[in-house]
């Protein structure tokens, strides 16, 4: 198939960058992936190109997961520090708790697990997760359903609140 | 019939059953309370971790990046862009020299950008096996894996090491905000290159200027036109009239001339890069194709600015 570019860009810039975020807590990192992501697709032009669009995006989270594991030791020394010489902290919103507390939820599910439930917040249907993320169709439903009561379990055991409606 | 597992209760939850199916579950449903419990289990899973996952919202864009952008967010946008430069050129440059025949000319308001008629990036081949078929699941997400474990072009290497600049689709603010910043009407290349040596001019009289042939970056939106003296542009014919066009708010700009006889005979030959004049700014050596002399000049990286010259139609 052919691809309109700009379309292309337009219609799942900001669904990739949201994915993204939610995938690595880091808006920056998510934008150069999106922009990889979208400099990859006028590459190699995708025939599918939502499935294949968050493909790709994953599998470079993955593979700049790995070299951030390299430089594991150094980010956490990093962090530290960051978070001892910030004493604004303390006044930073609730809601950034929250969101902390979410992410830190998020980070206990199985990357599988967590990837299809971030699809499936952003309208994909099974056959779009299984496409996405190389699964059978069968097994969507089961992924889903353990990724969501993990999530909420951990959420729940790290004291985070009910998520008001 | 037996209770329905978890992945069922799930696709019941998110309709993905299909009907028969969605009637047999729900009937067993009704009738058994264990299975109703589960499903209202499930049920509360969901929404919960729905609104969990709606808690990490994307932050907003700083207000600075709307009035003043940042290095970083500038460069990201424009590495973009350039990104597609250079893919779009490799495309151009893989079907062959019988593809880069005259562009035409789509002409409009002076204010707003033009752009070549010719093949857009989507009509662009596939670079790699586009005969396959798409059904199988497991190729496309093979195929896709490939492709973000594979090189690929290196935009994050571009958005961190360059201040490429280039105008493609990118509909982002960024470029916008670049575009806002550039100066009002002419772009001046260098310090020996007064900006009020230049006035902007139509497409048609550009077209004029040069004989009836006017070159373009193809896939690049023209933000203008301009002519200045020949003077003005280092290796150009001095008595002769340059004609440039202007990309990305002046990111990037071709300059042209109509060639003396002379002159074509010289310059002849493939493209190669001499030098910046100005920090981050690169200027390919004058070349001859199809009776229009024409050299390159921008604020981007060798690389992007070899591609983009490949895309001169």
């Amino acid at each position: 198939m052919t691809t309109d570019l700009a379309a292309l860009f337009r219609e799942h810039h900001a669904s990739l960058v949201r994915v993204l975020y939610r995938r690595t807590g880091d808006h920056d990192r998510a934008e150069d992936i999106a922009q990889e992501t979208f400099a990859r697709a006028v590459a190699a032009p995708p025939r599918n190109p939502r499935p294949w669009l968050f493909a790709v995006a994953l599998n470079l989270v993955r593979e700049d997961g790995r070299k951030a594991v390299r430089q594991g030791r150094r980010l956490e020394l990093y962090r530290a520090e960051s978070e001892q010489s910030s004493p604004a902290a303390d006044q930073v919103l609730e809601r950034s708790d929250n969101v902390r507390a979410v992410q830190q939820a998020l980070a206990t599910l199985a990357e599988r697990d967590r990837e299809a439930l971030l699809l499936k917040a952003e309208g994909f249907n099974y056959d779009e997760i299984a496409e996405t993320l190389g699964l059978a169709k069968g097994a969507v439903g089961t992924t889903l359903s353990r990724a969501r009561r993990k999530l909420v379990e951990a959420y729940r055991t790290q004291g985070g609140r009910h998520v008001a409606s | 019939m037996s209770h329905p597992d978890d992945g069922t209760i799930q696709m019941l939850l998110d309709g993905e059953l299909d009907p028969g199916e969605q009637v047999r579950i729900e009937a067993h449903v009704q009738a058994c309370a264990s299975c109703a419990a589960r499903l209202a289990e499930g049920r509360a899973f969901l929404v919960e971790a729905d609104r969990l996952v709606e808690v990490l919202a994307v932050p907003e864009e700083p207000a600075r990046r709307r009035g003043s952008p940042t290095r970083r967010s500038v460069f990201r946008t424009l590495a973009w862009a350039a990104s597609i430069v250079m893919a779009v050129g490799i495309g151009y440059w893989g079907r062959g020299p019988g593809a880069v025949a005259s562009a035409p000319v789509v002409l409009q308001e002076t204010d707003k950008p033009l752009t070549t008629a010719a093949t857009p990036p989507s009509a662009l081949p596939p670079a790699e096996a586009p005969t396959r078929p798409a059904a199988d699941r497991q190729e496309v997400a093979s195929e896709a894996k490939a492709a973000g474990a594979v090189g690929g072009i290196g935009a994050n290497e571009l958005a961190r090491e360059q201040p490429a600049a280039a105008a493609a689709p990118a509909p982002a603010q960024e470029l916008r905000d670049a575009r806002a910043n550039a100066p009002a009407a002419k772009v001046a290349r260098s310090t020996d290159e007064p900006a009020a040596a230049w006035r902007v001019i139509s497409m048609e009289e550009g077209v004029r200027l040069l004989g009836g042939q006017i070159r373009l970056i193809d896939g690049l939106a023209a933000d203008r036109v301009e002519t200045g003296p020949g003077t003005a542009v280092v290796g150009a014919n001095a008595a002769l009239p340059v004609v440039r066009v202007v990309y990305a708010a002046g990111a990037v700009t071709l300059d042209q001339q109509r060639p003396m006889p002379a002159l074509a005979s010289r310059q002849e030959g493939a493209a190669k890069v001499v030098g910046g004049a100005v920090a981050y700014e690169t200027t390919m050596a004058w070349q001859e194709r199809g009776g229009i002399r024409f050299v390159v000049t921008g604020s981007v990286s060798v690389d992007s600015l070899r591609a983009l010259g490949g895309q001169v139609r």
